[in-house]
């Protein structure tokens, strides 16, 4: 090897370390969306980087390893207000930790697993308000230092190995709007454990997956909560234990419930309900228990609820002579096992404003007006419930003169003779997506729906030669006809149109179009989007629209090749389209659009999917060049101008110059006379 | 040797110019004619699965278990499996697993952050495994249609 050699391999050795180096400043912070904060995040780093400015209010430090938190570890980050240290393996956190930190209001430590922490480690915030200890293996609540954090809104425990609340009480609660002790091993709560939460009013409390064996009755007495949540602990306890224990409580949200994933509890009888009677709540979550013994028994102490929630809680019917239930306006019965919507006896509820009988387990039968009692009722959703209706649906929605939203979506076939929404009115949401519907032909189906502002009949095999089909819609702003095919292919006319004037959203796609003809949209002009994706268009057909402005379009997913550009040109600024997926020819016959396209990247809401089709096949057509023949002409008639000129000028300048050998009007010499002459 | 040398240095060097970042592929389950290996396809973070039985018997559940750290939190989860037998797409599976409006699982709501342990009884939604190459994508996405999950599975029966 001779010094050549030993040179390059020092060249390799520097660059090396260049690279590296480069790598290192790399891995470091970048700037996150708000001003003054950063993320470090999952970058490996096992310190504070310096470079961070000491004006970051921001910091994401989360995955990165930090053992120890000493008093000078964030010295120079003394305006910090948010502090994100999530699975940072810190151990120990000791004493001033955050001495500088005066403003810090958050400090995440979800998913560290505390050896120790400093008794006055948060002794330098002035008002901590969010303090996360998810998941830090805490046994014991004395492992926190509470002197210091008397102004906590959010303070989360859950996902610890905490059993007792005894040391809650050196908390001060005043502040406190969350309190989460979810997924402990809290077996026992005592009063004086929970005396310093009667302070804490319009607290959210929560206990879910606690395996709860006993609270002190009355624990709770004159706590005012805004929900109470004792979800998925009912494995080891009766619920009348809870109950009894709640007693003299008012909260604004009970949950009672379970999970899929918690020991199945014993069934709920009418008994363990009854200290309900002396608790104060508005909505109460039964979510995948089990009744035993269901009767109007089992609602004697829940005649003050607004809100009841039972999904899935494996009934089949409503027992048909509840008393009392005048206050309650939202009734949940998702996921259930009823047969016929007769028996969820809806005339017990005469104040319901929100039904909701989705995802049903079983064929569900619809065919008479047994929620005529239902005067209010305003929301109605029936869909993925295997539905079975028949002839729908004057006979079934009798007396629902107040609804406003309805959602039939996902069911099977439904038949609409005549006017089918005669008894609604007043709807505004119409949603009958992918449940196949066949219409009486005479007249619009909807006619009498002046008030419906959006209507969903994607996939419903709706027959859209029918002129009439939206007859009456005068309010219709949201259309969705996606996935219904139109005669051959094409939208010839703006029939069906006229009758929809403040339409502002249009859906098509899916419609298997292979056109849209001149002036279809022309009715239309308050349009603010229109999606004709996933068809078959070959033409970008601007004259469809009226006008082209302030509109989003997508055309993405088409069969779309050329596009010429005057029609493309109608796009006025404050328009945008999408085009991906198509495949666009990216040689010269498309030449207009491209330049076209790359002169307006503002209008292009999908530039990176937007590639050609042929030739270049995915490349982006933002990145194609192409040197089409008339350039190359301009070019070459540019050069040859060039060398035109130039020749001329020194045949000119020859010229001149032997003429004034002969005639002295030379400029040159005319310059010299007049130096001589001054 | 000159040639040797300035590889040997290259390779030595810049080790990130020869080698692709893949997470590994695990063995879950190889017993009777039953193989089933998966990999990672986040690329943030590999994932822990077991199952038992092996091989498992397709009228009954079997017991899994999963370890995975949210690398953000579970508001929504939804679960999308695809199958291809022998490179047909043969299967398509949805499941809401988590919404604000209803949480099915004890662990809805995680934040970013926690690990998620979840050891329980599975249905397997599938009505035979067929014979040859099975692949399965599978993925959780949450409110954010973040990947919280995503795991390339092969299944190979003889």
């Amino acid at each position: 090897m001779n010094q050549g050699d030993f040179s390059l391999i020092g060249v390799i050795l520097n660059f090396s370390g260049f690279v590296q180096m480069l790598e290192f400043s790399r891995m470091e912070c970048s700037q996150a969306a708000q001003d003054k904060t950063y993320d470090c995040s999952g970058q490996g780093l096992l310190s504070i980087p310096d470079s961070l400015p000491p004006y970051t209010t921001g910091l994401d430090f989360s995955f990165n390893t930090l053992p120890f938190i000493h008093n000078s570890t964030f010295i120079k980050l003394k305006e910090l207000i948010d502090l994100d240290l999530t699975r940072c393996q810190i151990n120990w956190i000791y004493e001033d930790a955050f001495q500088y930190q005066i403003n810090l209001q958050t400090l995440v430590l979800i998913g560290n697993q505390f050896m120790f922490i400093a008794d006055n480690a948060f002794s330098g915030p002035v008002k901590l308000k969010h303090l996360f200890l998810t998941q830090t293996a805490l046994s014991t609540l004395r492992f926190v230092p509470s002197e210091n954090l008397n102004w906590l809104e959010t303070l989360d425990f859950g996902n610890n190995d905490i059993y007792s609340l005894q040391f809650l009480s050196s908390f001060t609660t005043r502040n406190l709007k969350n309190l989460d002790f979810q997924l402990n091993g809290i077996q026992k709560i005592h009063a004086t454990d929970v005396e310093v939460l009667k302070h804490a009013v319009g607290l959210n409390l929560n206990f879910k997956g606690n395996d709860i064996i006993f609270i002190e009755p009355g624990a709770f007495d004159s706590c005012q909560f805004n929900s109470l949540d004792f979800s998925g602990c009912l494995d080891e306890a009766d619920l009348s234990v809870i109950l009894l224990g709640l007693k003299g409580l008012s909260t604004r949200v009970l949950k009672l419930g379970t999970y899929e994933d918690t020991p199945e509890p014993t069934d709920i009888t009418p008994t363990s309900l009854q200290g309900l009677c002396d608790i104060t709540v508005e909505e109460l979550s039964f979510q995948l228990l089990h009744f035993k013994d269901f009767s109007n028994t089992t609602f004697q102490c829940l005649t003050r609820l607004r809100k009841l929630d039972l999904t899935r809680s494996h009934i089949s019917f409503l027992p048909s002579n509840i008393q009392g239930m005048d206050s309650l306006t939202h009734l949940i019965l998702n996921e259930n096992n009823f047969r016929n919507v007769c028996l969820t006896s809806t005339q017990n509820f005469p104040a319901l404003t929100h039904l909701s009988l989705k995802g049903n387990s079983k064929m569900l039968q619809f065919h008479q007006g047994c929620l005529q009692a239902l005067s209010k009722l305003e929301h109605l959703d029936m869909s993925h419930s295997f539905l079975q209706t028949g002839s729908c649906c004057g006979i079934q929605l009798k007396g629902l003169g107040s609804l406003l939203h309805l959602n039939m979506s996902y069911n099977s076939k439904m038949s609409m003779q005549g006017l089918p929404f005669s008894e609604t009115p007043n709807l505004l949401l119409l949603d009958l997506t992918r449940t196949p519907i066949t219409y009486s032909a005479s007249r619009g189906p909807f006619h009498n729906l002046h008030q419906l502002q959006t209507l969903n009949l994607s996939h419903t095999y709706t027959n859209t030669s029918n002129v009439y089909l939206l007859e009456g819609l005068q309010s219709l702003r949201v259309l969705s006809l996606q996935g219904n095919s139109f005669q051959s292919g094409v939208i010839q006319d703006s029939e069906m149109f006229k009758c929809v004037l403040k339409l502002e959203i249009l859906i098509l796609s899916e419609c298997q179009l292979t056109a849209i003809a001149d002036k279809a949209f022309e009715p239309l002009r308050e349009l603010k989007y229109v999606d004709v994706s996933k068809n078959n268009l070959f033409k970008f057909n601007s004259h469809a629209f009226v006008v082209l402005k302030d509109i989003q379009l997508n055309f993405a997913r088409n069969n779309i090749e050329i596009i010429a550009v005057e029609q493309i040109n109608l796009m006025q600024p404050s328009s945008k389209i999408r085009l991906s997926y198509n495949p666009l020819l990216c040689n010269c016959s498309n030449l207009h659009f491209i330049t076209w396209y790359q002169q307006n990247m503002d209008k292009i809401l999908d530039p990176e999917e937007t590639v050609c089709g042929s030739p270049m096949p995915g490349t982006r057509v933002a990145d194609v060049h192409l040197s089409c023949g008339n350039h190359l002409l301009l070019i070459i008639l540019l050069v040859l101008s060039a060398v035109l000129i130039s020749t001329l000028a020194a045949v000119a300048g020859r010229k001149c110059c032997i003429q004034s050998v002969h005639a002295g009007s030379c400029s040159y010499q005319r310059l010299e006379t007049y130096q001589q002459l001054s | 040797m000159k040639t040797v040398v300035v590889v040997f240095l290259v390779t030595a060097l810049f080790p990130g110019s020869f080698e692709e970042a893949r997470w590994p592929t695990h063995t879950v389950c190889k017993k009777d004619g039953l193989e089933v290996y998966y990999t990672s396809c986040d690329p943030l973070q590999d994932f822990g699965v077991s199952f038992e039985p092996c091989p498992p018997l397709l009228s009954q559940k079997i017991n899994i278990r999963v370890s995975l750290i949210l690398r953000q939190d579970i508001k929504k989860l939804y679960l999308t499996i695809e199958g291809f037998a022998n490179g047909k797409p043969v299967i398509q599976f949805h499941y809401n697993l988590c919404e604000p409006s209803f949480e099915r699982l004890s662990f809805c709501g995680k934040k970013r952050g926690e690990l998620i342990y979840y050891e329980g009884a599975v249905k397997i939604p599938l009505p035979i495994i067929p014979r040859g190459r099975f692949d399965i994508t599978l993925q959780l996405l949450n409110q954010n249609h973040f990947g919280i999950v995503c795991a390339n599975a092969t299944i190979f029966k003889t």
